[in-house]
């Protein structure tokens, strides 16, 4: 691949009635193509931006719409139910269809994976407990 | 055409380094309306709570939203309207 190569790769979700999300993803773009067809394109800033919205979403209830608009400025809006994402052009204009956030989440955002090496011993969530336990003992011992 | 009023919640006022310099707003709409119910300041320091932090001072504000979202609904559902269009 010479420098100035974008390499796109197209990630599907399933959703509801078979249909699937799709997204695009290029070096600092993202195009997701609802179930519906809409399309919307986002940088990295405003991909990130909105997946912590969706986040707050799972806080504030299934009555809460996130609304924003995409790089060109096409706006939508989603809400969340349950781990069901839901997304019109607008907060009324929502057809009953949604795919599985967690499953787009880890699409969007694939979860940084730690290695032992880089994070060192008290990463590791089982070295952490381990640490802990071996804490509670030390303190056990003093008192 | 009016529809079930709605909370809404839109990141507003970005500055041209594209960095988040406005806040999150928080609307009731239902279609035909959008009536805005608070904001909650990205920048905690320049904000009247500079203490609380943005997603606390959020979920208080969706809070309230909700409240008034009730409080609305109770009254559209007294308002009755006996005519027959024809």
């Amino acid at each position: 691949v010479s420098a100035g190569t974008v390499t796109a790769t197209a990630w599907t979700v399933e959703g509801s009635g078979g249909r699937k999300l799709r997204v695009d993803t290029s070096d600092d773009r993202s195009l997701v193509t609802w179930l519906c067809g809409g399309q919307r394109s986002f940088d990295k800033e405003r991909l990130q931006e909105t997946i912590e919205y969706v986040a707050r979403l799972e806080r504030l209830g299934p009555d809460v719409w996130f609304t924003h608009a995409d790089a060109n400025g096409r706006r939508f809006s989603l809400r969340l139910e349950g781990d069901q994402l839901y997304a019109g052009d607008t907060p009324t204009s929502f057809e009953d269809i949604h795919v599985p956030w967690s499953a787009v989440r880890e699409l969007l955002a694939p979860a940084p994976r730690r290695s032992s090496e880089e994070d060192g011993f008290m990463v590791n969530p089982s070295h952490t407990s381990l640490w802990s336990a071996l804490r509670s003992w030390l303190r056990s011992l003093f008192h | 055409v009016p529809s079930e009023w709605k909370i809404e919640v839109e990141p507003e006022g970005k500055n041209e380094n594209n960095k988040n310099e406005g806040a999150a707003i928080v609307f009731l709409s239902n279609g035909s309306k959008r009536e805005e119910v608070g904001a909650v300041a990205f920048a905690r320091e320049h904000s009247n709570n500079p203490l609380v932090e943005f997603d606390d001072q959020l979920d208080r504000v969706v809070a309230r939203a909700k409240k008034v979202l009730k409080v609305r609904r109770e009254l559209d559902e007294l308002t009755v309207d006996d005519r027959v269009l024809t």
